[in-house]
């Protein structure tokens, strides 16, 4: 199974590596991460780097940002804010949005 | 690479778990779509300027145009502070030159009609241009008539419910009034633009007056019988200026004596359906509202005024590529505030770029954030995210502050201070 899931990751990161080298990535897509995470730009700025005072979310660890975010949404860590937001995301939606976040 | 068509190469991928992999990296997901394609935006408010913005991020290639009829853009969030004399006009005044710098073109002149069925917008100057698609965000309109002089009184009570010259001559008013008198504020029924909006401008009036004319009354009149935040901001009320009659803020439902009936500039005085008359030294008469004009003109509007969208894309019902956004339009459980405008333009975003790439759009997903501020260091919110179920936006999860003192003071101080954090953000979203 572990094999079979490499063995693919390999041959999806091959094509890439094709499609890049060919120039064929362009511009014009919007994907389910970028739009979820444009919900929290509109607080975090642009690309989650932070509008002050509110805090820089870009950059951060998938797992702590679903974390925190769980842990928002439970008020197990306290906010102002954010526990109202995290609230309404699932588990993978935040998994998307955090993986979006992360590379920006 | 040949034998494989697209979907085939996205389900490899997604199969992997490298789809989200891929925009880690910033990579697109669908690297063989490619978005292009003319659109025209009207209107660079909340709902314009964003989604004009997130079309040209989300789909470069794409020929994108901004039709507004003012050069510069005047935010009504934070509009209430420069009323109470806590902020600088141009501190919420905004140019376009943040779009011209991402390749928008930006037409300031006003559109005069737009050809539904051929895309084609017309400009007051004369000239005409067409595109496959059109989003108009024109906002609101006010509707005279369901008050008696309601169609006189701009200047002798003015709304000041679209930022600009409006505001600043309420602040004279408010600025010019005696220590001892009396500001009415007149919310229309609902709905209307900015639920918390009146709500918020008693309370910034209050603490204007509370340091200026501590002898000053406000009497807020109101044609709706509950408000937005009622107990949060009542609490607050309470704890900073008073409430009650008498004391510095009145709040009057609807139920108490009616609709206003008639509005006499002369006599400066209000009066209620049921014959109850109020005197304001200041009044500030907010009008019943429907979508602007534009839309009424291009035949886009329902029998109450507003139009009818598919709340996933925003295309509007009656008109195929036109889509209507923010506060013309009507958006499910969404209220009429620049947070929902802007997040609406994010779903319309992704529906066109997908579109013009020949995909399917991402799921929608929604949110709105209307912090209001009690006094300069006490806000309080009402926050919301939304999804998509069975054609229409419903609300997913949704909380209000809590009335004071259920949280440390500490708490509503901290709303105040991110309420400027989410107002630097959303104006850099639109405008940086
Ligand atoms: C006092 C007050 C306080 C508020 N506070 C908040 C807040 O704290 N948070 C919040 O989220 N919301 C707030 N709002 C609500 C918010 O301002 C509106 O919901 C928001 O502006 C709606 O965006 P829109 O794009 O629909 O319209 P608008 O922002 O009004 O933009 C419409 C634009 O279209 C242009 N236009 C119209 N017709 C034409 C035409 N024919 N040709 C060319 N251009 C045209 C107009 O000039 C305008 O610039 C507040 C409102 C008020 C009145
Ligand atoms: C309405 C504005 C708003 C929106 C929308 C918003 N946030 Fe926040 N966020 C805040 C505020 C304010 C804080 C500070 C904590 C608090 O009091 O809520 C914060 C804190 C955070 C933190 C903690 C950062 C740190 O270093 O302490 C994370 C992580 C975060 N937000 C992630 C997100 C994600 C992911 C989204 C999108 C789903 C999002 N936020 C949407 C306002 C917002």
């Amino acid at each position: 199974m572990t094999c079979k899931i490499v063995a693919q990751t390999g041959l999806a990161a091959g094509l890439l590596g094709i499609l890049l080298v060919g120039g064929v990535a362009s511009a014009g897509d919007v994907s389910r991460g970028a739009l979820l995470a444009s919900h929290c730009e509109t607080c975090h700025g642009m690309g989650g780097k932070g509008a002050m005072p509110n805090p820089a979310i870009n950059g951060m660890d998938v797992a702590d940002m679903v974390d925190i975010m769980k842990a928002f949404a439970s008020k197990e860590e306290s906010s102002t804010m954010m526990y109202r937001h995290a609230q309404g995301y699932t588990e993978e939606e935040l998994k998307m949005m955090a993986e979006y976040l992360k590379g920006k | 690479m040949q034998d494989m068509n697209r979907r085939d190469f996205i389900r490899l991928l997604g199969a992997t778990g490298a789809v989200s992999g891929l925009t880690v990296m910033g990579i697109p997901t669908a690297v063989l779509a490619k978005a292009s394609g003319k659109v025209i935006v009207v209107g660079g408010g909340f709902g314009g300027a964003t989604c004009a913005q997130y079309l040209k991020r989300w789909g470069p290639d794409i020929d994108v145009t901004l039709v507004e009829r003012e050069s510069k853009y005047v935010t009504c969030p934070f509009s209430n502070e420069v009323l109470a004399g806590d902020l600088p006009m141009d501190k919420i005044t905004f140019s376009y030159d943040g779009l011209k710098a991402k390749g928008i073109k930006v037409i300031t002149d006003e559109v005069t009609g737009v050809d539904a069925g051929s895309k084609k917008v017309t400009l007051k100057g004369g000239d005409s241009m067409s595109a496959d698609m059109v989003v108009l965000s024109p906002g609101i309109k006010f509707i005279y008539g369901r008050v008696e002089n309601d169609d006189k009184v701009a200047e002798s009570m003015p709304h000041a419910w679209k930022a600009g010259p409006q505001t600043l001559l309420l602040r004279k008013q408010i600025e010019a009034m005696k220590d001892g008198g009396t500001v009415l504020i007149l919310p229309p029924p609902k709905p209307f633009r900015c639920p918390p909006g009146p709500y918020e401008r008693a309370s910034l009036i209050a603490h204007y007056l509370k340091n200026n004319k501590p002898k000053s009354k406000i009497i807020i009149v109101d044609s709706n019988e509950s408000h937005s935040k009622q107990k949060s901001f009542h609490a607050g009320w309470k704890h900073l200026y008073g409430m009650g009659e008498g004391k510095m803020i009145h709040w009057i439902k609807e139920t108490e004596g009616g609709k206003i009936e008639k509005v006499d500039p002369s006599t400066m005085t209000v009066t209620k359906e049921f014959g109850d008359k109020f005197k304001g030294d200041v009044i500030n008469f907010i009008p019943y509202q429907k979508a602007a004009d534009l839309v009424h003109k291009a035949g886009l509007t329902n029998k109450d005024g507003w139009c009818d969208v598919h709340q996933d894309t925003f295309e509007s019902k009656v008109a195929k590529g036109v889509y209507v956004l923010g506060d013309a339009c009507v958006a499910g459980a969404m209220p009429k505030s620049g947070h929902s405008a802007n997040s609406q333009a994010k779903n319309c975003a992704a529906a066109i770029v997908s579109k013009l790439a020949g995909q399917e759009m991402p799921t929608p997903t929604y949110a709105n954030t209307c912090y209001s501020l009690i006094s300069p260091d006490f806000g309080i919110s009402v926050a919301a995210v939304y999804g998509f179920k069975e054609g229409s936006i419903k609300k997913i999860a949704a909380g209000v502050t809590p009335p004071h003192p259920k949280e440390k003071d500490r708490f509503y101080k901290n709303e105040a201070k991110y309420a400027k954090g989410w107002y630097n953000s959303i104006t850099m979203d639109m405008f940086g």
